[in-house]
């Protein structure tokens, strides 16, 4: 990376990059316990869980305050005014995410006793996909990598095929046993929230190409 | 050099081919080649000492002042070579005006800097249709509403940016084809700034403007196309948009986003 003549350009690009990168990293750690939910059930960490959604509001506000400090200084153009364009819509992007995360925790709080016939982790394993694919992304941002964001895009179109074998695994469920469809329509539900944060994932991959190549994919 | 971009298509004003510029045994341009588009600002942007200011002065042919200065290969405006041997100078830079960083009004009053052009050129029959011309260029330049009253003031008495609008004035008077700014604004506070540049948005629905300028966010707003020099040579021109949100060339955006190279 060639350098700015003026050292505290760099440093104010660099830092926001690392806002961003600190961010990500709290955005793993949520998902990863709101999915890890789906599987144990132990309830007692919905207040961590929900202390970690305020930091990563408050990430973002900082994320978005600091970028738009930085442009109103330097005035950047080409592949910095990128960067920082897209640090912005990242950020946004990762708070949404963070969104999607509360709401698969407040629905097994909601789901409660999980029915004793409901044998299938197929949506643990949906759960898996997306967190594997959630870190690719980030990965992809800190190595400004062409080729792991297309590894993103393409991962989520095996993503979205879970799904929907998810879904349709449920619908039986629910014609099976319907004393529990309210159960089963959590799940579903929670299954769409990871296809969700699946598809940002893919948004934050696509920007990452902005950021790098300079073209609207 | 490469063109970048899609350049809308346009009547092509003035074609630079092959220019090659000499001050004594210095080369200061490396056979520049590229086209400006009629009644567009083309903004021309590079380090200081890169020709940018030599390159303006081949098109009015300013640059025959110097004694050491030598201009070779073919400057075209609208398809006829400036430097054949049957143009005559002086009218050429009737048609292509000139103005210069520094506003460098005539030390008479502000209706004479402007009547000083139509005046040598006869383009006035009557003192009528001469204060006409002086009454209609200070509207183009977006000075008349300021001046009206004052017309027999000096125009050294104007602040900086009514001067250089002063300057745009005398420019347009003598109805030119082609205005060139040389750093119009370097010398003048944003507000100043911001009227001329307002003003250039203006006169490109009747003027081709060819601009230099250090300051890339100028280019950006007030031009269509850009051409980058570097050293002496045009390393990159093409739509304004494209040089400053996704340049070829590594020359250009290390320039523009100020990083060393
Ligand atoms: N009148 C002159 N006599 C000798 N050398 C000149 C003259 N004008 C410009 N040069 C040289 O030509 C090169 C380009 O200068 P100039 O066109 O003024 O660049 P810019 O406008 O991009 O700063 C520089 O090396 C400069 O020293
Ligand atoms: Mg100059």
């Amino acid at each position: 990376m060639d350098k700015h003549i003026v050292t505290s350009y760099d440093n104010d690009l660099e830092y926001i990059k690392i806002l961003i990168i600190e961010m990500g990293v709290l955005l793993e750690k949520q998902t990863f316990e709101a999915i890890e939910l789906i599987k144990l059930h132990n309830l007692k960490i919905m207040p961590t869980i929900r202390e970690t959604e305020k930091k990563i509001n408050s990430a973002e506000k900082r994320i978005r305050e600091y970028s738009t400090n930085t442009l109103t200084k330097r005035q950047p153009l080409a592949d910095d005014l990128r960067k920082i364009i897209v640090s912005i819509k990242i950020a946004s992007t990762l708070e949404r995410i963070g969104d999607h995360a509360e709401n698969i925790a407040n629905r097994i709080e909601q789901a409660k006793i999980v029915p004793t016939n409901y044998l299938t982790d197929s949506i643990y394993r949906l759960g898996q996909s997306v967190i594997k694919n959630l870190s690719q992304a980030l990965t992809a941002y800190d190595q400004n990598s062409i080729t792991l964001s297309k590894n993103v895009s393409l991962e989520d179109k095996k993503i979205d095929l879970l799904y929907e074998t998810c879904f349709r695994e449920h619908l039986v469920l629910m014609m099976e046993d319907n004393k529990n469809i309210s159960y089963f329509t959590q799940m579903l539900f929670i299954a769409k929230e990871l296809e969700r944060i699946g598809d940002l994932c893919k948004n934050i991959a696509k920007e990452v190409s902005y950021s790098v190549e300079g073209k609207i994919s | 050099m490469k063109k970048s971009g899609n350049l809308m298509s346009s009547k092509i004003k003035i074609s630079s081919k092959d220019v090659s510029v000499f001050y004594s045994q210095n080369k200061a341009l490396n056979n520049i080649t590229f086209d400006i588009d009629e009644k567009k600002v083309t903004s021309l942007i590079g380090p200081s000492g890169c020709g940018k200011s030599t390159f303006l002065r081949c098109l009015n042919r300013m640059n025959d002042t110097i004694d050491i200065c030598k201009v070779k290969g073919k400057v075209l405006i609208d398809n006829e070579d400036i430097y054949a041997p049957n143009v005559d100078p002086v009218l050429l830079r009737a048609r292509v005006g000139m103005v210069f960083q520094k506003p460098n009004p005539f030390p008479k009053s502000i209706f004479d800097n402007v009547a000083y052009g139509p005046s040598i050129h006869g383009l006035a029959s009557s003192k009528d249709e001469l204060e006409n011309i002086v009454l209609t260029s200070l509207q183009r330049a977006g000075l008349y509403k300021e001046v009206k009253n004052r017309l027999s003031e000096t125009g050294t008495s104007l602040s900086g940016g009514q001067q250089q609008r002063l300057c745009i004035a005398r420019a347009i008077a003598v109805s030119p084809e082609i205005i060139l700014m040389d750093e119009p604004c370097s010398a003048l506070d944003p507000i100043a700034t911001a009227i001329v540049e307002e003003l250039i948005d203006e006169l490109v629905k009747n003027y081709t403007i060819v601009i230099v300028t250090h300051s890339m966010q100028q280019a950006a707003r007030v031009s269509q196309n850009t051409a980058f020099f570097h050293m002496g040579n045009l390393i990159e021109f093409g739509s304004t948009q494209k040089i400053f949100s996704t340049p070829q060339f590594k020359q250009t955006q290390d320039y523009i986003t100020g990083k060393i190279g």
